[in-house]
């Protein structure tokens, strides 16, 4: 939980006073709450950045060094997989929005320093998935699951192509088209999306979402998610992004509120402001936190979410699972399918999703 | 060999060290390594400063290696293009 | 303060306790396990090697035991654990040692990116280190342990860690695995070696383990220059015969050999130029260990004539 991540936090947060009175045994548990947090990289360019890492020991400092090894490697990786995405979709003429990791690379944000990507992450118009899945196809993207219940959960359920993958090079795609699944509660609209985005120099016909969507899709991402393995890193990006762009642009905070309603987003801009405040101190205006008010959970849920989440945006390590975690966790899952899925397909979904993981590990045994 | 025209991919930077028995070529952004001969060096040099026609290539090819001829030269090109156009780091220019 | 300073018990109660620091090379393992044969096998196996205060930073959190406690009971298995993380299937109790030694590796190959991680062994001799990079069943290890036992170091049998800045290799000592046919060649061949059994009917067979030299484990820090690329064979009734082997096919072996060649990027790709350039590339076909180790013998004393060095075929 949120208070057993110390002092991976105070260090993130910058706190020198932390970082000057550390013991052997903490950077010991500091460093493996990184890795277990996808963030021993990003620790190391936080680290630079304040003037602190040629004081970092030796030993955990090799841990940090050999993360941001692999940290450069993806970098390198996804902004070739880019290159070769761009070129299967200009060919069939399909523009399209790059999210998340990919889009704060080729954006050369703060939030790619040091980062693990996984999948690359775009958005096109409802129109062109089938085209795009076609010109990906001939490039080598694949679908990655054979089972045909998960290919009609996504196709069907979720109106999403499932996951892509690279016959040779394993990389994977996502193909979007909404914001959000179709059959979610909140319907975010993606042809605003498409419209405010922001050309990409270099890459014809390919764009980045403007900033207020990034922060916005960054958000919406993490509290629609079931499995928040990376909760804390996803923070960490709502952090740098926010101040980021609160830095470059006075109007940025109340043009994020603005672009919130209009999207209908202000329930996850909510929480993402909120925990990135808890866990990292974000510099939020208060008048923003006080108009989002209301888009959050009344009085009295308040303090469960925030118990629910400051387990559930810890990562899955010993050192911050208390009794509550394992719950906390089923919670936040069940909460997230909730958002994503109407009830009919909801409690089905979850069964079968139960009797797979049980069944599955007893093959193992 | 269709098609007629072939470029490096884009957002490769080439590295590469010679030896007597070959020569290592490392493709800087996909992170391929490959070994081969002078002449595929050679080829591949000569895509990286911009698309060229098959014809233009068995020329590369006869220029670095002047005891072959334009067949075995075609022969060897085809499956050298083939090869790195598999992996993704070649690709043909449309007309 | 070395690990044999510790009564048997001592070892068997620090390790229930997960408190067992072992330094082995550039690595720190903190090892936890509630298994008294694995004691008495860390026991005599890491002998030598030094310990580190339990409050000090440790690189991998390492853990041995059995799944669950259904686990401890029923078919008798155990696991291997890496900070939470379980990569392997768990195995039969009695394979505990071998286990751990694949999961020390494993730890090793995953996350040490600030070497270059080559699969092979490594050897040295007069200040000179010998890579032998090898897919199992090459009679690598065989070798290795022959010449572990004729004088020369030990750095590694499984790793051979460069360091790109300077292109030197770091040891990191460890017990010495042997299958099958070689733990016989070793038996007769050794003399005061400490061979110890695991089970049989590992996946990989019959699998031993030989204690590294004292001597081996005490120079862990030093780290030599690599001389010498060697790709052995071994085939029955063959004379030892050398041959150069081509060092663009010794990049590329090493490349398709190393663990985290794929994610140095050019920087990887530097270091192995740079190793390959200053190294002789060899390879070696041999059907006598003793006669082998003469031939190696003769190479790092720099007394071999220059037809005992076939041309290339």
């Amino acid at each position: 939980m949120r208070q057993s991540l110390h002092p991976l936090l105070p260090l993130l947060r910058g706190e020198r006073a932390v970082f000057a009175a550390m013991s052997a045994a903490q950077w010991d548990l500091c460093v493996r709450q990184a890795r277990a947090s996808g963030l021993l990289a990003r620790l190391l360019v936080r680290l630079r950045a304040d003037g602190l890492l040629e004081q970092v020991p030796e030993r955990p400092r090799q841990h940090l060094d050999a993360a941001q090894v692999l940290a450069h490697r993806h970098m390198e990786q996804i902004r070739w997989e880019i290159g070769r995405v761009h070129e299967a979709l200009l060919n069939a003429g399909i523009p399209a929005v790059l999210l998340k990791g990919a889009a704060y690379l080729m954006a050369d944000l703060a939030a790619a320093q040091g980062r693990v990507f996984s999948d690359i992450d775009i958005l096109v118009p409802r129109g062109a998935l089938a085209d795009s899945e076609r010109a990906l196809r001939l490039r080598g993207w694949m679908g990655l699951d054979a089972d045909p219940y998960d290919q009609r959960y996504y196709r069907q359920w979720m109106h999403e192509l499932p996951p892509l993958r690279h016959v040779l090079r394993l990389t994977v795609i996502d193909v979007h088209h909404t914001i959000l699944p179709p059959t979610a509660r909140l319907k975010p609209d993606p042809r605003k999306l498409l419209d405010d985005a922001l050309p990409l120099h270099g890459y014809e016909d390919m764009y980045l979402p403007c900033p207020a969507d990034m922060v916005l899709h960054s958000a919406t991402h993490l509290f629609h998610e079931g499995q928040f393995g990376h909760g804390l890193r996803d923070l960490v990006d709502l952090d740098d992004l926010t101040r980021h762009f609160a830095a470059q642009d006075t109007a940025f905070w109340p043009g994020l509120l603005e672009r919130a309603r209009q999207m209908d987003l202000c329930g996850p801009l909510f929480y993402g402001l909120r925990y990135a405040q808890r866990f990292l101190d974000t510099p939020v205006p208060a008048g923003l936190s006080e108009a989002l008010r209301d888009a959050g959970p009344g009085r009295i849920m308040l303090p469960l979410m925030d118990a629910l989440f400051d387990r559930g945006l810890a990562p899955h390590h010993r050192s911050c699972d208390d009794l509550a975690s394992p719950v906390a966790r089923w919670m936040l899952y069940v909460r997230a399918h909730y958002l994503r899925m109407p009830m009919r397909l909801l409690l089905p979904h979850l069964a079968r999703k139960a009797w797979k993981r049980r069944f599955a590990s007893e093959q193992e045994a | 060999m269709t098609p007629a025209r072939w470029r490096l991919a884009t957002g490769i930077t080439l590295l590469h060290r010679r030896w007597d028995d070959g020569c290592v070529v490392f493709f800087a952004g996909p992170g391929d390594t490959q070994l081969m001969s002078g002449v595929g060096l050679e080829l591949l040099q000569a895509l990286a400063r911009g698309p060229l026609g098959v014809d233009a290539l068995i020329d590369v090819a006869i220029a670095s290696d002047p005891g072959s001829d334009r067949d075995s030269a075609r022969f060897m090109l085809a499956d050298l293009i083939g090869q790195l156009h598999k992996a993704g780091l070649v690709d043909p220019v449309d007309e | 303060m070395i690990v044999s300073d510790l009564a048997p018990a001592e070892i068997a109660c620090t390790l229930r306790r997960g408190q067992l620091m072992i330094e082995i090379g550039p690595f720190v393992y903190r090892m936890r396990s509630s298994l008294p044969a694995l004691a008495e096998r860390i026991g005599s196996q890491y002998a030598d090697f030094p310990l580190r205060p339990a409050e000090e930073f440790a690189d991998f959190h390492v853990r041995v035991d059995p799944p669950n406690l259904l686990r401890r009971w029923v078919h008798a298995n155990v696991a291997f654990e890496l900070d939470g993380v379980v990569p392997f299937k768990p195995l039969p109790r009695a394979h505990a040692f071998a286990l751990l030694e694949s999961g020390l590796n494993w730890c090793v190959a995953q996350h040490a990116h600030t070497f270059l991680v080559i699969h092979a062994a490594v050897v040295e001799k007069n200040g000179c280190a010998m890579l032998m990079p090898a897919p199992p069943g090459s009679g690598k290890s065989t070798l290795c342990a022959g010449l572990v036992n004729r004088g020369w170091r030990l750095l590694s049998d499984e790793l051979a860690l460069i360091a790109p800045a300077d292109g030197l290799v770091a040891p990191c000592p460890r017990p010495v695995s042997l299958k099958n046919e070689s733990i016989d060649v070793m038996r007769r061949f050794a003399t005061d070696a400490t061979i110890l059994h695991t089970a049989d009917d590992t996946i990989k067979g019959t699998v031993a383990h030989m204690k590294p030299p004292a001597d081996s484990v005490q120079r862990a820090a030093q780290r030599v220059p690599p001389a010498w690329i060697m790709f052995p064979r071994y085939a029955s009734g063959e004379p030892s015969t050398l041959r150069p082997f081509g060092k663009g096919r010794a990049l590329m072996s090493l490349a398709t050999n190393s663990f985290n060649y794929n994610i140095t990027g050019a920087s990887g790709f530097h270091t192995l130029c740079a190793v390959v350039e200053r190294c002789e590339c060899l390879e070696f076909v041999y059907g006598d260990l003793a006669d082998a180790l003469r031939v190696f013998d003769r190479l790092a004393s720099g007394t071999l004539e220059p037809d005992d060095i076939l041309a290339a075929s």
